[in-house]
């Protein structure tokens, strides 16, 4: 195994390849950067060009991009408030408040190495244990991924703002707008109001880049024209001493991301949220979470890259895509004769391993281009912010006109972007809204199909392992502010009332 | 009586009275007669938003009337906003009616006269030379297409 | 100086104006002159994409012009075919098609029927079949048959979206054979994969080509297909036609343009579209993706299949209660 690893690192070595790998990587951290580009549409774009390569340089470059974009995402979340791709959206929330704090290059520096360290780790879990692991995704029914869904929807106790009722209610709006649209199960449209636009539903990334980058625009115009966005010196790179400190988050992260790129229903968004979700939980301080604190920043860009060789466990070992990304690179693998699959390991077994080589120097490459390029990306809060915001909203026009050729998700996305900044007035935040939008088809699909696979009975969530345990883990997760507030209160002789709890919480 | 929560919360409960109403228009399958309808998930989460609707509203209404939440916006701030976006949604307008390039540098100008910058030299430069080189990348660079109006 | 600004908006607009109103008229006989926007209305990076850029690619050399690919996905092609019913039939907006586009049509959500469209080449003919697991407790369609005869609704067939040619397929084989199968709804071949291997749908209307990984594993097999004679990478699977029922329903991908368009434009753009299909590239695509290639239709044998497909989508829209 380890001879066909250093094999597959001479042949990366090539010239050809080794150039193939770096414009992977340095395409997908600009698509990844760009709001409204996503790494699904760069592969596409790129596999005609990739026709007249040969096997391994074709699909490194691909699973390159699609390293380079994850990461890449993070860089205009920190820097400007605008995820880059869907799974830098949790990554705003500690991010961008650090960057704008004056430490962007701190902030940029540690998405870097925790977007690295979750990389790298899920690239040796696919090298060494992607036979085994795919097996997991063959365990997961629709029972079990009802099960992670809601355990997912409860994340909702601890994101967005201090009300917990309203973070619940938010959560359960995005659900809402998760049902607009074609239903997968009836085949009849709903709450279309006759528009064909709506008839596919409202999609995740307009109202991701309204709620988080839109709305920061018009924030932008409250505050009016600042000459710098930041006025102080901006930060170099985390010291050591501070990667260290967050090194139980990294490990945590790198394994939940993994677990759930695995899944072939899931990816890197639903990892980064668990990731982000999971750390503050696990934190001895969840309420300096949401501040601008780097460990906020290392969970969930540790999680979505280790959600990138997660879902190539499933693409490679049983020819079936972990993410939208790995679809395409599914397809491209079988244009190249590769036939994805069980036997992919034995028949491939020259090309799979330069494949491996290919993603651990493309985690190598962004991780010297990333901190390298920390200095240079947060020049960018030196332009003042009346250059800088219209700049953004064009870009998010653009973009998301781009992701399907359509002006209604260009419509939704300023109309999200409007809504969201009102909404802050009524204690509203957007990372309840995107939640529950992430999970809701998620939601109804499996419940649903659930359904229909085990006759209507729905005690089967009760009865299943993997669901069982889920379940288990839900309940504990809403419980452990409970009893944590239960454990404060008790010298002081009085239970908290539910509603308190509620509004304390955090 | 009537604090901003609450009249929030109640605009919102009739919101999702309608839409809860609108799920009875929705169409049967003739054929897949086992499976649950495309009412049933709408129903349930718009339930549930019933639900946290009502807790906010009794939450409220035990409040009583309390101090309206004291605006720190200055007049100046308020306008800036409302003109942003209101120039921001002509500019969708704008993308498929004048087309893309065109309409980016004149939102891109009209935001700063917005915003209160007043500086010709680097608003021409900021509307002329970042409409131009996103464009060129995204049309053809990254081949993908923008919205064509009359313009470019 | 914010009134000068805005006075410059309105002189560009006006401008614009003028613009459209001496916009040049382009001559027909030399065709391509321009460049030609190709549509497709799935994602990007799927099955109809890689298919189409693997056409152009060849195809803008051959015709000289640039041509662009764009997804306009939305309503399962509706808003592709209604987009393509507003331009002009002049060869310079083409589109990929596949049989959802047909199940669109029939659904009536959008205006274009099948008169509105020329075919202008099919390009793949990808074959279903019932796709079974090894490790599960049937073996072959007839103790499917037999169970699913004993209990009505027992056996449950995994399909990719309900109303789309996998559940057609799936319902005219039941409807021979006379027998009810449980529908369960996917929204992606993978998912359906998952599910067969696990035991959580009894079997699964795929494309071989989806899953030929898992079949040289020896985890998946096919229990029928629905093409007219066996395929080779399945020498033991019976064609439908062989258990007796009559039932051809496969996918495929084609392309067209609006009716209407000048006859020599058609010719042009089928011509140069053959050239590239029977080139050594394409024939490789449609080999690595288990195609066969008698996948390739020309203008006039497919517009005459599509003839015939057609009438099908409408009657069972009507008979599963989608169309009124």
């Amino acid at each position: 195994m380890f001879e066909q690893l250093v094999i597959g690192f001479m042949t990366i070595a090539e010239p050809t390849n080794f150039l193939a790998v770096l414009m992977g990587v340095v395409g997908g951290m600009i698509l990844g950067a760009m709001p409204g580009l996503t790494a699904p549409m760069g592969c596409a774009l790129l596999i005609p060009f990739t026709y007249g390569m040969e096997p391994v340089a074709a699909i490194t470059m691909l699973v390159s991009l699609y390293c380079g974009a994850t990461y890449g995402g993070s860089i205009a979340a920190i820097l400007v408030h605008a995820p880059g791709t869907p799974a830098a959206a949790a990554t705003t929330f500690d991010g961008y408040p650090l960057a704008q704090k004056g430490q962007a290059g701190k902030a940029l520096g540690m998405a870097c190495i925790s977007s690295f360290i979750g990389g790298f780790f899920s690239v040796i879990v696919l090298i060494f244990l992607a036979p085994v692991l795919a097996n997991i995704a063959i365990k997961f029914g629709p029972a079990e991924y009802f099960a992670l869904a809601i355990f997912g929807l409860s994340m909702l106790s601890s994101v967005g703002s201090k009300s917990t009722v309203k973070n619940l209610l938010g959560g359960t709006i995005g659900v809402f707008i998760a049902c607009v649209g074609m239903d997968e199960i009836s085949g009849f449209s709903r709450y279309d109001f006759g528009i064909t636009h709506l008839m596919d539903g409202i999609s995740f990334i307009p109202v991701m880049i309204g709620l988080f980058a839109a709305t920061e625009v018009f924030r932008q115009a409250e505050i009016g024209m600042r000459k710098v966005a930041i006025d102080r010196k901006i930060s170099g790179l985390p010291s050591w001493k501070e990667i260290k400190s967050v090194k139980g988050t990294l490990l945590r992260s790198s394994l939940i991301g993994t677990f759930i790129g695995i899944l072939p229903a899931e990816g890197g968004t639903v990892a980064s949220f668990i990731g982000y979700n999971e750390a503050k939980r696990f934190s001895k301080t969840p309420e300096k979470f949401g501040t601008g604190i780097i460990e906020g920043i290392a969970a969930p860009e540790c999680a979505n890259n280790a959600a990138t060789g997660g879902s190539m466990v499933p693409t490679m070992a049983l020819g079936i895509p972990g993410s939208g990304t790995t679809a395409v690179i599914l397809g491209a693998l079988m244009v190249h004769g590769m036939r994805p699959g069980p036997l992919l390991f034995v028949q491939h077994t020259q090309e799979v391993y330069g494949v491996f080589a290919g993603m651990f120097v493309a985690n190598l490459l962004f991780l010297g281009l990333g901190l390298g390029g920390a200095k240079l990306f947060s020049q960018v809060l030196r332009v003042p912010n009346y250059v800088l915001s219209p700049i953004i909203l064009v870009l998010c026009v653009v973009g998301t006109y781009a992701l399907k050729n359509n002006m209604a998700d260009v419509w939704i996305m300023l109309i999200c972007g409007l809504v969201g900044y009102k909404m802050k007035e009524y204690g509203f935040t957007a990372a309840p809204i995107v939640l529950g939008l992430v999970l809701g088809e998620l939601i109804e699909i499996s419940l649903r199909r659930s359904l229909i696979v085990f006759d209507n009975n729905p005690l089967i969530f009760f009865t299943r392992p993997w669901s069982v345990a889920l379940i288990i883990l839900t309940v504990l997760g809403l419980c452990s502010p409970l009893i944590r507030s239960w454990l404060d209160n008790r010298g002081n002789g009085k239970g908290p009332a539910l509603s308190e709890a509620g509004e304390s919480e955090d | 009586m009537g604090n901003k929560d609450l009249r929030m919360a109640i605009m919102m409960m009739v919101i999702f009275i309608v839409l809860f109403g609108l799920s009875f228009t929705f169409q049967k399958s003739g054929v897949l007669t086992t499976h649950t309808t495309a009412a049933f998930f709408p129903r349930v989460v718009l339930s549930v938003a019933m639900f946290l609707t009502l807790i906010i509203i009794l939450q409220n209404l035990r409040k009583g009337a309390e101090a309206a939440a004291k605006h720190s916006k200055d007049a100046a701030a308020t306008r800036r906003v409302v003109l942003s976006m209101i120039w921001s949604i002509l500019f969708g307008f704008g993308v498929s009616f004048l087309g893309t390039l065109v309409s980016m540098g004149l939102y891109i100008g009209g935001i700063m006269l917005i915003w209160g910058f007043r500086n010709w030299r680097v608003i021409a430069a900021n509307s002329l030379i970042t409409p131009v080189v996103v464009y060129l990348i995204f049309k053809k660079v990254l081949l993908v297409q923008l919205p064509a109006g009359i313009l470019l | 100086m914010r009134k000068l600004f805005f006075g410059v908006s309105v002189a560009v607009m006006a401008i614009g104006f003028l613009a459209q109103a001496v916009s040049t008229v382009v001559a027909e006989d030399n065709y391509p002159s321009k460049q030609i926007n190709w549509y497709i209305h799935s994602s990007a990076g799927g099955g109809t994409d890689i298919f189409t850029r693997t056409v152009t690619a060849e195809l803008k050399d051959i015709l000289g012009v640039p041509i662009v690919v764009s997804s306009m996905s939305g309503g399962s092609g509706a808003r592709m075919l209604n987009y393509m019913m507003e331009q002009p039939a002049d060869g310079y907006t083409v589109f990929s098609m596949t049989n959802s586009n047909l199940a669109t049509m029939a659904r009536k959500n959008t205006t274009a029927q099948r008169a509105d469209i020329i075919g202008i080449a099919r390009g793949c003919y990808d074959p279903q079949a019932f796709m079974i697991s090894t490790k599960g407790p049937y073996k072959n369609i007839q103790e499917i048959l037999e169970e699913a005869k004993a209990n009505p609704g027992k056996i449950k067939v995994g399909i990719t979206h309900v109303a789309s040619v996998d559940h057609v397929a799936a319902y005219l084989f039941a409807k021979a054979a006379d027998v009810q199968f449980e529908y369960v709804p996917f929204t992606g071949g993978g998912e359906m994969v998952v599910a067969v291997l696990q035991g959580t749908v009894d079997m699964g209307v795929l494309n071989p080509s989806e899953v030929m990984g898992q079949v040289d594993a020896g985890n998946l097999t096919a229990a029928v297909v629905f093409v007219q004679e066996r395929l080779k990478s399945f020498p033991d699977a019976p064609t439908a036609k062989e258990l007796g029922y009559d039932v051809e329903m496969n996918t495929w991908r084609g392309i067209g343009v609006k009716a209407g368009t000048p006859d020599a434009v058609v010719k042009k753009l089928a011509d140069s579209i053959q050239q590239v299909m029977q080139g050594e590239r394409y024939q490789k695509y449609l080999a690595d993706n288990s195609m066969e290639p008698v996948s390739v239709m020309n203008a006039a044998d497919w517009n005459a299949f599509l003839d015939a497909e057609w009438p099908l989508w409408g009657e069972i829209m009507k008979e599963l209660g989608y169309v009124k």
